[in-house]
């Protein structure tokens, strides 16, 4: 499934709830829309409740993205992991890195 | 599923074809294995097989493949090492889970659903491929303890190695990993199903600035520190598909610690970071990353530079089997490529037109060599002929192209004799001879499906249950033949079984009752034989699953006088039946022997004909001749086409023979042997008796061929009545 990437407001903070595959041929244009969001806001929340499918790809935008908030000193959180998003990133490692809570599933936590 | 171009497509394509052959030489090691116990080679070529699929799938991105058959690679490892055998059991399971790959592409490859009774025969065969692993640990008082003896027992820790018992991997993915379709994501995935990954960094070193990144580059290392019981090999396969193209270090546990000295040096991060980075992972504690850095400074005031591989066999870092298993592997690679250059794939249609034009291309140069000899002019004459000669070399390249070993048509069958077998609780087993026979392609798929009608048939109602074999004083296990030839220009196939034998009786009392014969005919074993090719006939006593419907044996004989071949039954009771099916040698092109019936010209096939005589005027038995002390049936062809021919005109006999029958057809003039293309005729004449196609002669003529089979069975039977 292709992603879709929609923009939302919630409150002053933008959005961008993204839905379908995280993967290679999402990640050129989910990366444009990461960079222009990051430069404009002082914050920026990225919604993952509709990802079905993370890839290496999509996953080292998303590591490139929190570099570089906190580089530009961008607060940039991460909400509802959806499955494939917990099992990418605990497969790497990686959820200290983004650092925002999670929500494990009983199944996951066992 | 992910969208695919064309060209992606195609290759496709060329992975699922070559994925089934790749079962297909799988199944035949497997049952050559069953027969004969194990040899490595074989064992070797099965786990390739998988190998190269596991492979193959992963680069199409089929992961359910590769899961699968990664499962299926681990159990063929252990064998192939000699920690597993290979029982009949595990045979069983190992062609099972052949088959199922093969399902699984067929059902990729029609884009069709995974249905409920696939999964479920998944989780059975994931689950049998476990416990085959699993059991394999405790072996008391078996073989295999000797082996384990092999292994070191209580571990003993060599002074200077790390404490850790884990292995570790260091893994920097190549720049275009993703471009070749590959995702390390799923590399780590593959790494928990042979082991447990105790401990892990993702690597953010080389990954650039948003801004400045190629999303589509790959930027992502890893450390590992990796629990596992696998070999070294068997981690290094994990990454076989990547070796080229990234760096991955393994290093096995209890590795000396100038080892990972060697890989902090090696790797692209600064020593510091990395270290500490092997310690987070677990590889390292701190004393020993200190100890090492210690190791480093003194190894630079010594300023010398030793090469990686005396430090590596220096530090026994480098275990022999590995360097073994990698010589091995780049063998087998270079014998895979030269295997591709000797092999060319070609699409069948391409080559049916090719065969269609050279067809027209006979017509063509026939039609050329009779205008030169009509002008007389040597040198054209000549050239024709020339250009005659190329052409036929050329028409037989052509049909040769389309030539395939009936071997190939005979591969199906052990697997088919052994399943079934099993099914009917029988022992039967399969003797193949006539390999190396060559028939049409088109031909070969056609025959299939009869063949293996046949062969279940024989099987099922040819060959008699163990308490019969036994009380006839037969051996137990009962014999299916499957033979091939080359006879009189055309291609024998046989089914023989070695079981009862056809019974006469129950043939005609079943005949009776369908109304198929009347209680006055009186009939020849053959013709009664031939009617279990009716439609509908079936003397089964139960209808088995196997066989028995009463549908099929007319299905069959249509399926093969489709083709323009022809069965015949030799049964004897108590001995055992043999199916002789008569196949043409192609379907395109015959070499036509030219007569004359008065003004017309006809073709006799070549290959039914025997020897040319003279007319003789003058005989003893009206419609018969002497043929070395031998009666010769005649038949008049200008009475069976009633043609008028002009008597008295010097006549010819042609001596023809179809199967066991042989006949002199009287002919009028003799022109020769002639390439012929040919033609089937249309709808309105392909009832005509006697003719079997036309064709088309060099000077435009329509020429009928005569359909030997038809003439002298008609002419024999004839004969019979009156």
């Amino acid at each position: 499934m292709t992603m879709d990437i929609q923009q939302e407001q919630n409150g002053a903070t933008p959005r961008l709830r993204l839905a379908g595959d995280l993967d290679i041929y999402a990640a050129a244009s989910l990366r444009e829309r990461l960079l222009t969001a990051l430069r404009q806001n002082p914050q920026v929340e990225l919604a993952l409740e509709e990802v079905t499918e993370v890839d290496g790809a999509g996953l080292q935008v998303l590591m490139a993205a929190k570099t570089e908030a906190l580089r530009l000193g961008v607060a940039l959180h991460l909400s509802g992991h959806s499955r494939a998003v917990l099992n990418a990133m605990q497969l790497c490692r990686l959820t200290p890195y983004f650092g925002d809570p999670v929500l494990l599933t009983k199944e996951m936590a066992g | 599923m992910i969208s695919i171009d064309p060209q992606m497509e195609a290759a496709l394509q060329t992975f699922f074809e070559e994925s089934r052959d790749l079962l297909q030489d799988m199944e035949s090691a497997l049952l050559f294995m069953e027969e004969s116990g194990a040899d490595p080679e074989r064992i070797n070529a099965v786990f390739r097989a998988a190998h190269t699929i596991k492979g193959s799938a992963g680069l199409f991105g089929l992961e359910e493949v590769v899961r699968f058959t990664h499962c299926l690679e681990n159990l063929l490892d252990r064998i192939r090492a000699g920690s597993t055998d290979l029982t009949p059991s595990r045979i069983t399971l190992l062609l099972s889970c052949g088959d199922h790959i093969a399902e699984y592409l067929d059902k990729i490859s029609v884009g069709a659903a995974l249905d409920e009774r696939f999964l479920a025969e998944d989780l059975r065969l994931l689950t049998a491929l476990t416990e085959a692993l699993g059991t394999t640990l405790p072996a008391p008082m078996s073989a295999s303890v000797l082996k384990s003896e092999a292994r070191p027992g209580p571990e003993v820790i060599p002074p200077g190695s790390v404490k850790t018992g884990n292995w570790h991997i260091s893994l920097r993915f190549g720049v275009d990993t993703f471009r070749d379709g590959m995702d390390p994501l799923s590399f780590l995935r593959y790494l928990e199903q042979i082991g447990e990954i105790v401990g892990l960094v993702t690597l953010t070193d080389s990954l650039p600035p948003l801004a400045q990144m190629d999303a589509e580059s790959c930027y992502l290392g890893f450390e590992i520190s990796f629990k596992s019981d696998a070999d070294k090999s068997q981690i290094a396969d994990v990454f076989d598909f990547v070796k080229d193209s990234s760096t991955v270090h393994i290093l096995p546990a209890h590795s000396q610690i100038g080892a990972y000295l060697q890989l902090i040096q090696q790797l692209p991060e600064a020593d510091q970071h990395l270290g500490e980075i092997l310690v987070s992972v677990g590889s390292l504690t701190e004393e020993e990353l200190q100890k090492a850095l210690a190791l480093q400074d003194v190894g630079n005031q010594d300023g010398q530079h030793r090469p990686l591989g005396a430090i590596l066999i220096a530090q026994k870092m480098v275990q022999e089997p590995v360097v073994q298993g990698a010589l091995e592997k780049q063998q087998q690679q270079r014998e895979q490529q030269v295997a591709e250059r000797q092999m060319l794939r070609v699409r069948a249609a391409d080559l049916d037109h090719l065969v269609n034009l050279v067809g027209e291309l006979v017509i063509a140069s026939a039609a050329n060599s009779l205008f030169a000899m009509q002008d007389g002019a040597e040198d054209r004459v000549e050239s024709a002929a020339h250009v005659a000669r190329l052409v036929e070399e050329i028409r037989d390249g052509a049909l040769h192209l389309r030539m395939i070993d009936v071997a190939e048509v005979f591969q199906r069958f052990p697997r088919v004799v052994r399943d079934m077998a099993r099914t009917l609780g029988k022992d039967i087993r399969l003797e193949i001879s006539g390999e190396g026979t060559e028939l049409d392609k088109s031909m070969a798929e056609k025959i299939t499906d009869p063949l293996m009608h046949l062969v279940r048939n024989a099987m099922d109602h040819g060959i008699e249950s163990a308490e019969r074999r036994r009380a006839l004083g037969k051996p137990v296990q009962g014999c299916i033949n499957l033979h091939a030839c080359h006879d009189a220009g055309g291609i024998i196939i046989e089914v023989r079984d070695d079981g009862g034998g056809l019974n006469r009786e129950k043939i005609l009392n079943k005949a009776m009752e369908k109304g198929l014969i009347t209680s006055e005919q009186t009939l020849g074993d053959r013709e009664i034989y031939a009617l279990i090719f009716a439609p509908g006939f079936s003397t089964a006593d139960q209808v088995s699953d196997i066989s028995g419907r009463g549908v099929g044996m007319d299905v069959v004989r249509q399926n093969i006088e489709a083709i323009r071949g022809s069965i015949e039954i030799h049964s004897t009771p108590d001995v055992g039946s043999t199916m002789r099916i008569r196949l043409p040698l192609t379907l395109s092109i015959i070499d036509g022997f030219l007569v004359k019936l008065a003004t017309d010209t006809f073709v006799i096939p070549a290959e039914s004909v025997e020897e040319c005589l003279e007319y003789p005027e003058r005989q003893g038995v009206p419609g018969y001749m002497e043929l070395r002390d031998q009666p010769l049936p005649l038949l008049h062809l200008a009475g069976v086409f009633r043609i008028d021919g002009e008597a008295g005109k010097r006549r010819n006999v042609i001596v023809v023979r179809h199967g066991q029958h042989r006949v002199g057809m009287v002919v009028g003039a003799i022109l020769g042997n002639q390439q012929t293309v040919i033609k089937p005729l249309g709808k309105l004449f392909d009832q005509v008796p006697g003719i079997s196609a036309v064709t088309i002669l060099g000077n435009g003529d329509v020429a009928p061929i005569l359909d030997i089979s038809a003439l002298i069975h008609g002419h024999v039977s004839a004969k019979h009545i009156h």
